[in-house]
Protein backbone atom coordinates (compact mmCIF):
# COMPACT_ATOMS: atom_id res chain seq x y z
CA UNK A 1 0.00 0.00 0.00
CA UNK A 2 1.55 3.30 -1.09
CA UNK A 3 1.64 6.58 0.77
CA UNK A 4 -1.46 8.71 0.18
CA UNK A 5 -0.67 12.42 0.20
CA UNK A 6 -3.24 15.08 0.96
CA UNK A 7 -2.95 18.75 0.12
CA UNK A 8 -1.44 19.63 3.49
CA UNK A 9 1.12 16.82 3.14
CA UNK A 10 2.08 18.12 -0.27
CA UNK A 11 2.48 21.67 1.00
CA UNK A 12 4.63 20.49 3.87
CA UNK A 13 6.86 18.17 1.91
CA UNK A 14 7.44 20.59 -0.97
CA UNK A 15 8.31 23.31 1.54
CA UNK A 16 10.91 20.96 3.04
CA UNK A 17 12.26 20.04 -0.37
CA UNK A 18 12.48 23.69 -1.41
CA UNK A 19 15.09 24.30 1.29
CA UNK A 20 17.57 22.34 -0.81
CA UNK A 21 19.22 23.53 -4.05
CA UNK A 22 17.22 22.95 -7.25
CA UNK A 23 14.42 21.25 -5.36
CA UNK A 24 11.77 23.93 -5.41
CA UNK A 25 8.75 22.00 -6.61
CA UNK A 26 6.24 24.33 -4.95
CA UNK A 27 5.12 25.65 -8.34
CA UNK A 28 3.98 22.26 -9.61
CA UNK A 29 0.24 21.62 -9.68
CA UNK A 30 -1.11 19.67 -6.73
CA UNK A 31 -2.47 16.87 -8.83
CA UNK A 32 0.83 16.43 -10.65
CA UNK A 33 2.77 16.56 -7.38
CA UNK A 34 0.46 14.00 -5.83
CA UNK A 35 1.03 11.58 -8.68
CA UNK A 36 4.71 12.27 -9.07
CA UNK A 37 5.61 11.99 -5.43
CA UNK A 38 3.61 8.75 -5.23
CA UNK A 39 5.73 7.53 -8.16
CA UNK A 40 8.95 8.68 -6.47
CA UNK A 41 7.95 7.05 -3.17
CA UNK A 42 7.30 3.80 -4.98
CA UNK A 43 10.60 3.94 -6.86
CA UNK A 44 12.56 4.73 -3.70
CA UNK A 45 10.53 2.34 -1.55
CA UNK A 46 9.41 5.09 0.80
CA UNK A 47 6.60 3.85 3.04
CA UNK A 48 6.05 6.88 5.27
CA UNK A 49 6.10 10.60 4.66
CA UNK A 50 8.14 11.20 7.78
CA UNK A 51 10.82 8.82 6.48
CA UNK A 52 10.96 10.76 3.23
CA UNK A 53 11.41 14.02 5.14
CA UNK A 54 14.20 12.57 7.24
CA UNK A 55 16.06 11.18 4.25
CA UNK A 56 16.04 14.54 2.47
CA UNK A 57 19.13 15.54 4.43
CA UNK A 58 21.03 12.86 2.49
CA UNK A 59 22.49 14.36 -0.70
CA UNK A 60 22.42 11.03 -2.56
CA UNK A 61 18.77 10.55 -1.68
CA UNK A 62 17.95 14.05 -2.93
CA UNK A 63 19.66 13.25 -6.21
CA UNK A 64 17.51 10.14 -6.56
CA UNK A 65 14.39 12.17 -5.86
CA UNK A 66 15.33 14.72 -8.54
CA UNK A 67 16.06 11.89 -10.95
CA UNK A 68 12.67 10.24 -10.50
CA UNK A 69 10.69 13.48 -10.42
CA UNK A 70 11.59 13.87 -14.09
CA UNK A 71 8.83 12.95 -16.53
CA UNK A 72 10.84 11.36 -19.29
CA UNK A 73 9.88 11.98 -22.88
CA UNK A 74 9.21 8.44 -23.96
CA UNK A 75 9.80 8.69 -27.67
CA UNK A 76 12.01 10.41 -30.21
CA UNK A 77 10.31 12.67 -32.77
CA UNK A 78 7.14 12.87 -30.71
CA UNK A 79 4.75 14.78 -33.00
CA UNK A 80 6.63 14.38 -36.31
CA UNK A 81 4.72 17.37 -37.70
CA UNK A 82 6.37 19.58 -35.09
CA UNK A 83 9.85 18.57 -36.19
CA UNK A 84 8.92 19.07 -39.82
CA UNK A 85 7.77 22.57 -38.98
CA UNK A 86 11.01 23.32 -37.13
CA UNK A 87 12.95 22.31 -40.21
CA UNK A 88 10.75 24.36 -42.54
CA UNK A 89 9.97 27.43 -40.46
CA UNK A 90 12.70 27.83 -37.87
CA UNK A 91 16.00 26.54 -39.25
CA UNK A 92 16.02 28.69 -42.43
CA UNK A 93 15.97 31.93 -40.44
CA UNK A 94 18.30 31.12 -37.54
CA UNK A 95 21.42 32.38 -39.28
CA UNK A 96 25.00 31.10 -39.44
CA UNK A 97 25.33 30.56 -35.73
CA UNK A 98 22.60 30.20 -33.15
CA UNK A 99 22.01 29.21 -29.57
CA UNK A 100 19.35 26.81 -28.36
CA UNK A 101 18.05 26.22 -24.85
CA UNK A 102 16.24 23.20 -23.49
CA UNK A 103 15.08 24.66 -20.14
CA UNK A 104 14.00 21.23 -18.89
CA UNK A 105 15.68 18.12 -20.25
CA UNK A 106 14.16 15.17 -18.40
CA UNK A 107 15.43 12.61 -20.94
CA UNK A 108 17.42 12.46 -24.14
CA UNK A 109 14.69 11.82 -26.68
CA UNK A 110 13.74 15.42 -27.39
CA UNK A 111 17.34 16.62 -27.56
CA UNK A 112 18.49 13.69 -29.69
CA UNK A 113 15.63 14.30 -32.13
CA UNK A 114 16.70 17.90 -32.42
CA UNK A 115 20.33 16.95 -33.04
CA UNK A 116 19.37 14.47 -35.76
CA UNK A 117 17.34 17.20 -37.41
CA UNK A 118 20.29 19.59 -37.22
CA UNK A 119 22.64 16.98 -38.64
CA UNK A 120 20.35 16.29 -41.60
CA UNK A 121 20.02 20.02 -42.22
CA UNK A 122 23.82 20.46 -42.12
CA UNK A 123 23.51 22.78 -39.14
CA UNK A 124 25.25 20.77 -36.47
CA UNK A 125 28.35 22.98 -36.58
CA UNK A 126 26.27 26.15 -36.35
CA UNK A 127 24.79 25.58 -32.95
CA UNK A 128 25.44 25.80 -29.24
CA UNK A 129 22.88 23.93 -27.17
CA UNK A 130 22.30 24.39 -23.45
CA UNK A 131 20.43 21.61 -21.67
CA UNK A 132 19.51 21.52 -18.04
CA UNK A 133 17.86 19.49 -15.37
CA UNK A 134 18.13 19.47 -11.58
CA UNK A 135 19.35 15.85 -11.58
CA UNK A 136 23.08 15.49 -12.14
CA UNK A 137 22.69 11.79 -12.89
CA UNK A 138 20.13 12.53 -15.58
CA UNK A 139 22.32 15.17 -17.18
CA UNK A 140 25.24 12.72 -17.16
CA UNK A 141 23.17 9.97 -18.76
CA UNK A 142 21.90 12.21 -21.53
CA UNK A 143 25.36 13.63 -22.20
CA UNK A 144 26.57 10.02 -22.58
CA UNK A 145 23.86 9.31 -25.16
CA UNK A 146 21.87 7.00 -22.89
CA UNK A 147 18.21 6.59 -23.75
CA UNK A 148 15.40 4.10 -23.29
CA UNK A 149 15.99 1.49 -25.97
CA UNK A 150 12.61 -0.15 -25.27
CA UNK A 151 11.09 2.45 -27.55
CA UNK A 152 13.50 1.98 -30.46
CA UNK A 153 10.80 0.72 -32.78
CA UNK A 154 8.52 3.66 -32.00
CA UNK A 155 11.43 6.10 -32.37
CA UNK A 156 12.21 4.66 -35.76
CA UNK A 157 8.61 4.77 -36.97
CA UNK A 158 8.28 8.40 -35.83
CA UNK A 159 11.46 9.22 -37.71
CA UNK A 160 10.15 7.54 -40.84
CA UNK A 161 7.01 9.67 -40.63
CA UNK A 162 9.28 12.69 -40.76
CA UNK A 163 11.92 11.63 -43.24
CA UNK A 164 11.86 10.41 -46.78
CA UNK A 165 15.28 8.84 -46.45
CA UNK A 166 16.10 6.40 -43.69
CA UNK A 167 19.42 7.03 -42.01
CA UNK A 168 18.13 6.42 -38.52
CA UNK A 169 20.56 3.62 -37.67
CA UNK A 170 23.49 5.97 -38.33
CA UNK A 171 22.69 7.93 -35.19
CA UNK A 172 23.27 5.11 -32.77
CA UNK A 173 26.29 3.11 -31.70
CA UNK A 174 26.97 0.09 -29.54
CA UNK A 175 28.93 0.61 -26.35
CA UNK A 176 29.52 -2.23 -23.89
CA UNK A 177 26.58 -4.08 -25.36
CA UNK A 178 24.19 -1.13 -25.02
CA UNK A 179 22.77 0.97 -27.82
CA UNK A 180 23.49 4.65 -27.23
CA UNK A 181 22.99 7.83 -29.18
CA UNK A 182 26.00 8.81 -31.27
CA UNK A 183 27.99 11.11 -28.99
CA UNK A 184 29.55 12.90 -31.95
CA UNK A 185 26.25 14.68 -32.39
CA UNK A 186 26.38 15.92 -28.80
CA UNK A 187 29.64 17.82 -29.17
CA UNK A 188 28.06 21.28 -29.12
CA UNK A 189 25.79 20.53 -26.18
CA UNK A 190 26.46 21.82 -22.70
CA UNK A 191 24.69 20.29 -19.70
CA UNK A 192 24.09 21.97 -16.39
CA UNK A 193 22.27 20.99 -13.23
CA UNK A 194 19.69 23.65 -12.66
CA UNK A 195 15.99 23.91 -11.92
CA UNK A 196 13.66 23.90 -14.92
CA UNK A 197 13.32 27.22 -16.68
CA UNK A 198 16.01 29.04 -14.71
CA UNK A 199 18.57 30.69 -16.99
CA UNK A 200 21.70 32.69 -16.17
CA UNK A 201 21.15 36.40 -15.96
CA UNK A 202 21.38 38.02 -19.37
CA UNK A 203 21.47 34.74 -21.28
CA UNK A 204 19.67 35.00 -24.61
CA UNK A 205 18.75 32.23 -27.00
CA UNK A 206 17.65 32.02 -30.61
CA UNK A 207 15.45 28.99 -30.05
CA UNK A 208 13.94 27.67 -26.84
CA UNK A 209 12.39 24.20 -26.81
CA UNK A 210 10.14 23.79 -23.79
CA UNK A 211 7.60 21.17 -24.79
CA UNK A 212 5.21 19.51 -22.35
CA UNK A 213 6.97 20.66 -19.19
CA UNK A 214 4.81 23.70 -18.50
CA UNK A 215 1.75 21.47 -18.19
CA UNK A 216 3.03 20.16 -14.88
CA UNK A 217 2.87 23.57 -13.20
CA UNK A 218 0.11 25.35 -11.36
CA UNK A 219 -1.73 28.08 -13.19
CA UNK A 220 0.09 30.91 -11.42
CA UNK A 221 3.59 29.41 -11.63
CA UNK A 222 2.98 28.49 -15.26
CA UNK A 223 2.54 32.14 -16.13
CA UNK A 224 5.62 33.24 -14.14
CA UNK A 225 7.73 30.51 -15.68
CA UNK A 226 6.75 31.43 -19.20
CA UNK A 227 7.47 35.08 -18.54
CA UNK A 228 10.99 34.15 -17.42
CA UNK A 229 11.49 31.95 -20.46
CA UNK A 230 10.16 34.50 -22.94
CA UNK A 231 12.56 37.07 -21.45
CA UNK A 232 15.44 34.87 -22.59
CA UNK A 233 14.37 34.67 -26.24
CA UNK A 234 16.53 36.89 -28.42
CA UNK A 235 14.60 39.29 -30.68
CA UNK A 236 13.65 37.31 -33.78
CA UNK A 237 14.08 34.07 -31.84
CA UNK A 238 11.64 31.20 -31.47
CA UNK A 239 9.81 29.33 -28.71
CA UNK A 240 8.36 25.83 -29.05
CA UNK A 241 5.89 24.44 -26.53
CA UNK A 242 3.79 21.27 -26.47
CA UNK A 243 1.07 20.95 -29.07
CA UNK A 244 -1.60 20.96 -26.36
CA UNK A 245 -0.15 23.83 -24.35
CA UNK A 246 -1.02 27.49 -24.61
CA UNK A 247 1.00 30.61 -24.00
CA UNK A 248 -0.39 31.97 -20.74
CA UNK A 249 -1.97 35.34 -20.09
CA UNK A 250 -0.83 38.46 -21.85
CA UNK A 251 2.48 36.90 -22.96
CA UNK A 252 0.72 36.18 -26.23
CA UNK A 253 1.09 39.88 -26.97
CA UNK A 254 4.88 39.51 -26.97
CA UNK A 255 5.00 36.68 -29.48
CA UNK A 256 3.76 36.02 -32.98
CA UNK A 257 2.44 32.66 -34.12
CA UNK A 258 4.70 30.78 -36.53
CA UNK A 259 2.81 27.50 -36.55
CA UNK A 260 -0.40 27.37 -34.54
CA UNK A 261 -0.91 23.63 -34.90
CA UNK A 262 2.62 22.76 -33.79
CA UNK A 263 2.81 25.52 -31.14
CA UNK A 264 5.82 27.43 -32.46
CA UNK A 265 6.06 31.14 -31.69
CA UNK A 266 8.47 33.94 -32.48
CA UNK A 267 9.57 37.05 -30.67
CA UNK A 268 9.32 40.06 -32.93
CA UNK A 269 12.51 41.88 -33.83
CA UNK A 270 15.76 41.18 -35.55
CA UNK A 271 18.73 39.23 -34.22
CA UNK A 272 21.59 41.40 -32.86
CA UNK A 273 19.12 44.23 -32.50
CA UNK B 1 -28.92 8.48 -3.58
CA UNK B 2 -30.72 8.39 -6.90
CA UNK B 3 -28.92 9.77 -9.90
CA UNK B 4 -31.77 12.18 -10.53
CA UNK B 5 -31.32 13.76 -7.10
CA UNK B 6 -27.91 15.19 -7.68
CA UNK B 7 -26.40 17.71 -10.03
CA UNK B 8 -23.45 16.05 -11.68
CA UNK B 9 -20.41 18.22 -12.26
CA UNK B 10 -18.89 15.93 -14.86
CA UNK B 11 -19.68 12.86 -16.93
CA UNK B 12 -16.68 10.77 -17.94
CA UNK B 13 -17.01 8.18 -20.68
CA UNK B 14 -14.19 5.72 -21.29
CA UNK B 15 -13.83 3.23 -24.07
CA UNK B 16 -11.44 1.38 -26.32
CA UNK B 17 -11.91 -1.11 -29.14
CA UNK B 18 -15.33 -0.66 -30.71
CA UNK B 19 -16.17 2.43 -28.70
CA UNK B 20 -16.09 4.98 -31.51
CA UNK B 21 -19.43 3.87 -32.90
CA UNK B 22 -20.98 3.73 -29.42
CA UNK B 23 -19.74 7.20 -28.48
CA UNK B 24 -20.82 8.51 -31.86
CA UNK B 25 -24.29 7.07 -31.30
CA UNK B 26 -24.52 8.58 -27.82
CA UNK B 27 -23.39 12.01 -29.04
CA UNK B 28 -25.78 11.90 -32.01
CA UNK B 29 -28.75 11.32 -29.70
CA UNK B 30 -27.76 13.59 -26.86
CA UNK B 31 -30.04 16.52 -26.09
CA UNK B 32 -28.36 19.69 -27.44
CA UNK B 33 -29.16 21.29 -24.06
CA UNK B 34 -27.11 18.69 -22.21
CA UNK B 35 -26.15 20.59 -19.06
CA UNK B 36 -23.04 18.81 -17.78
CA UNK B 37 -19.41 18.86 -18.97
CA UNK B 38 -18.63 15.61 -20.76
CA UNK B 39 -15.17 14.07 -20.84
CA UNK B 40 -14.36 11.38 -23.39
CA UNK B 41 -11.31 9.25 -22.76
CA UNK B 42 -10.90 6.81 -25.62
CA UNK B 43 -7.89 4.72 -26.48
CA UNK B 44 -6.52 5.96 -29.76
CA UNK B 45 -3.49 5.77 -31.99
CA UNK B 46 -0.81 7.90 -30.38
CA UNK B 47 0.70 9.19 -33.60
CA UNK B 48 -2.61 10.21 -35.18
CA UNK B 49 -3.55 13.60 -33.81
CA UNK B 50 -6.43 14.48 -36.07
CA UNK B 51 -9.50 12.67 -37.38
CA UNK B 52 -11.18 11.37 -34.25
CA UNK B 53 -12.57 14.67 -32.99
CA UNK B 54 -13.67 15.58 -36.51
CA UNK B 55 -15.32 12.18 -36.90
CA UNK B 56 -17.24 12.52 -33.64
CA UNK B 57 -18.33 16.05 -34.52
CA UNK B 58 -19.95 14.86 -37.74
CA UNK B 59 -22.97 13.48 -35.90
CA UNK B 60 -22.69 14.96 -32.44
CA UNK B 61 -25.44 17.28 -31.21
CA UNK B 62 -23.03 18.96 -28.78
CA UNK B 63 -19.59 20.36 -29.64
CA UNK B 64 -16.66 17.95 -29.31
CA UNK B 65 -13.25 19.51 -28.75
CA UNK B 66 -9.77 18.38 -27.81
CA UNK B 67 -8.90 20.55 -24.82
CA UNK B 68 -5.66 22.35 -24.25
CA UNK B 69 -3.93 22.00 -20.91
CA UNK B 70 -5.60 24.09 -18.17
CA UNK B 71 -8.76 24.59 -20.21
CA UNK B 72 -12.01 24.91 -18.25
CA UNK B 73 -14.69 22.23 -18.43
CA UNK B 74 -17.80 23.60 -20.08
CA UNK B 75 -21.41 22.42 -19.67
CA UNK B 76 -22.69 20.83 -22.83
CA UNK B 77 -19.26 20.46 -24.39
CA UNK B 78 -17.56 17.10 -24.87
CA UNK B 79 -13.83 17.18 -24.30
CA UNK B 80 -11.91 14.37 -25.94
CA UNK B 81 -8.57 13.33 -24.41
CA UNK B 82 -5.86 14.22 -26.96
CA UNK B 83 -3.71 11.46 -28.37
CA UNK B 84 -0.53 10.68 -26.45
CA UNK B 85 -1.55 12.73 -23.40
CA UNK B 86 -3.11 11.61 -20.14
CA UNK B 87 -6.11 13.69 -19.16
CA UNK B 88 -6.97 14.66 -15.59
CA UNK B 89 -9.97 16.50 -14.17
CA UNK B 90 -8.96 19.06 -11.56
CA UNK B 91 -10.69 20.58 -8.50
CA UNK B 92 -11.04 23.94 -10.22
CA UNK B 93 -13.00 22.37 -13.09
CA UNK B 94 -10.08 22.55 -15.45
CA UNK B 95 -8.46 19.84 -17.52
CA UNK B 96 -4.81 19.07 -17.06
CA UNK B 97 -2.79 17.06 -19.51
CA UNK B 98 0.33 15.06 -18.90
CA UNK B 99 2.97 13.11 -20.77
CA UNK B 100 3.71 10.89 -17.79
CA UNK B 101 4.44 7.22 -18.32
CA UNK B 102 1.91 5.08 -20.17
CA UNK B 103 -0.47 3.27 -17.85
CA UNK B 104 -2.24 0.04 -18.73
CA UNK B 105 -0.29 0.34 -22.00
CA UNK B 106 -2.31 3.47 -22.67
CA UNK B 107 -1.90 7.22 -22.94
CA UNK B 108 -4.53 8.52 -22.41
CA UNK B 109 -5.28 6.08 -19.61
CA UNK B 110 -8.98 5.86 -18.77
CA UNK B 111 -8.20 5.00 -15.15
CA UNK B 112 -6.56 8.42 -14.73
CA UNK B 113 -9.51 10.32 -16.17
CA UNK B 114 -11.98 8.47 -13.92
CA UNK B 115 -9.95 8.61 -10.73
CA UNK B 116 -9.09 12.31 -11.10
CA UNK B 117 -12.76 13.15 -11.67
CA UNK B 118 -13.74 11.09 -8.65
CA UNK B 119 -11.11 12.84 -6.54
CA UNK B 120 -12.24 16.28 -7.71
CA UNK B 121 -16.02 15.90 -7.72
CA UNK B 122 -16.70 12.78 -5.64
CA UNK B 123 -20.42 11.88 -5.68
CA UNK B 124 -21.06 14.43 -8.40
CA UNK B 125 -19.19 12.31 -10.93
CA UNK B 126 -20.93 10.05 -13.41
CA UNK B 127 -18.65 7.45 -14.98
CA UNK B 128 -19.55 5.25 -17.95
CA UNK B 129 -17.36 2.46 -19.27
CA UNK B 130 -17.90 1.14 -22.78
CA UNK B 131 -16.62 -1.64 -24.96
CA UNK B 132 -12.87 -2.24 -24.99
CA UNK B 133 -10.13 -4.81 -25.24
CA UNK B 134 -8.16 -4.28 -22.05
CA UNK B 135 -8.80 -3.65 -18.38
CA UNK B 136 -7.97 0.07 -18.36
CA UNK B 137 -10.77 2.02 -16.71
CA UNK B 138 -12.03 -0.70 -14.40
CA UNK B 139 -10.13 0.48 -11.31
CA UNK B 140 -10.84 4.12 -12.04
CA UNK B 141 -14.55 3.48 -12.40
CA UNK B 142 -14.48 1.64 -9.09
CA UNK B 143 -12.81 4.77 -7.70
CA UNK B 144 -15.88 6.76 -8.76
CA UNK B 145 -18.12 4.21 -7.05
CA UNK B 146 -15.97 4.34 -3.90
CA UNK B 147 -16.42 8.13 -3.78
CA UNK B 148 -20.20 7.64 -4.04
CA UNK B 149 -20.32 8.71 -7.66
CA UNK B 150 -22.65 7.06 -10.16
CA UNK B 151 -21.36 4.27 -12.39
CA UNK B 152 -22.68 2.71 -15.57
CA UNK B 153 -21.19 -0.24 -17.43
CA UNK B 154 -22.15 -0.99 -21.00
CA UNK B 155 -23.98 -4.29 -21.19
CA UNK B 156 -21.23 -6.72 -22.28
CA UNK B 157 -23.65 -8.48 -24.61
CA UNK B 158 -23.81 -5.26 -26.67
CA UNK B 159 -20.03 -4.75 -26.79
CA UNK B 160 -17.74 -5.40 -29.74
CA UNK B 161 -15.12 -6.42 -27.17
CA UNK B 162 -16.33 -7.11 -23.65
CA UNK B 163 -13.00 -7.23 -21.78
CA UNK B 164 -13.22 -3.69 -20.46
CA UNK B 165 -16.76 -3.82 -19.05
CA UNK B 166 -16.20 -7.33 -17.75
CA UNK B 167 -13.05 -6.14 -15.92
CA UNK B 168 -15.15 -3.49 -14.21
CA UNK B 169 -17.86 -5.99 -13.33
CA UNK B 170 -15.28 -8.29 -11.76
CA UNK B 171 -14.16 -5.47 -9.46
CA UNK B 172 -17.46 -4.03 -8.23
CA UNK B 173 -21.19 -3.79 -8.77
CA UNK B 174 -22.03 -0.69 -10.81
CA UNK B 175 -25.21 1.30 -10.38
CA UNK B 176 -26.44 0.21 -13.79
CA UNK B 177 -25.53 -2.11 -16.67
CA UNK B 178 -27.06 -0.62 -19.80
CA UNK B 179 -27.25 -0.86 -23.57
CA UNK B 180 -26.06 2.18 -25.56
CA UNK B 181 -29.68 3.30 -26.11
CA UNK B 182 -30.34 3.11 -22.38
CA UNK B 183 -27.16 5.09 -21.67
CA UNK B 184 -28.47 7.84 -23.94
CA UNK B 185 -31.76 7.90 -22.02
CA UNK B 186 -29.94 8.24 -18.70
CA UNK B 187 -27.82 11.10 -20.00
CA UNK B 188 -30.78 12.92 -21.50
CA UNK B 189 -32.62 12.55 -18.19
CA UNK B 190 -30.05 14.98 -16.77
CA UNK B 191 -31.52 17.77 -18.91
CA UNK B 192 -33.98 20.06 -17.16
Amino acid sequence: MGVTLGINDLKMVTAEMAEYPDMDYTGLSFSFLKRRLAYVFEKLKVRKLVAFSERLSDEDFREEVKYHMAVKVTEMFRDPGFWRSVRQNVFPVLGDHFTVWFPDTPSGEELFSFLVLLKESNLLESVDVVCQHPSEQLCNEISMGVFDTRNSELNHSNYKRLEESDRFEEYFTEESGDTIFNKALLKHCRFRTKAAGVAEEGEMFDFIVFRNSGINYSYSRHEELFKEIVDHIRPGGFLAIGVKETIPGNLKDYLTVVDDKESIFRKPGVKNE
Amino acid sequence: MKKSDRKFKVVVIGGSAGSFSVVSKILSQLDPEFPVPLVLCLHRLKHVRSGLVEGLNLKSRIPVVEPFDKEKLKPGVAMLAPSNYHLFVEFDSTISLSTEEVYNHSRPAIDFAYSSAAYAFREKTLGIILTGANKDGARGLKGIKDKKGYTIVQDPSTCDVETMPQSALKLFEPDQILTPDEIVKVLNSLVG
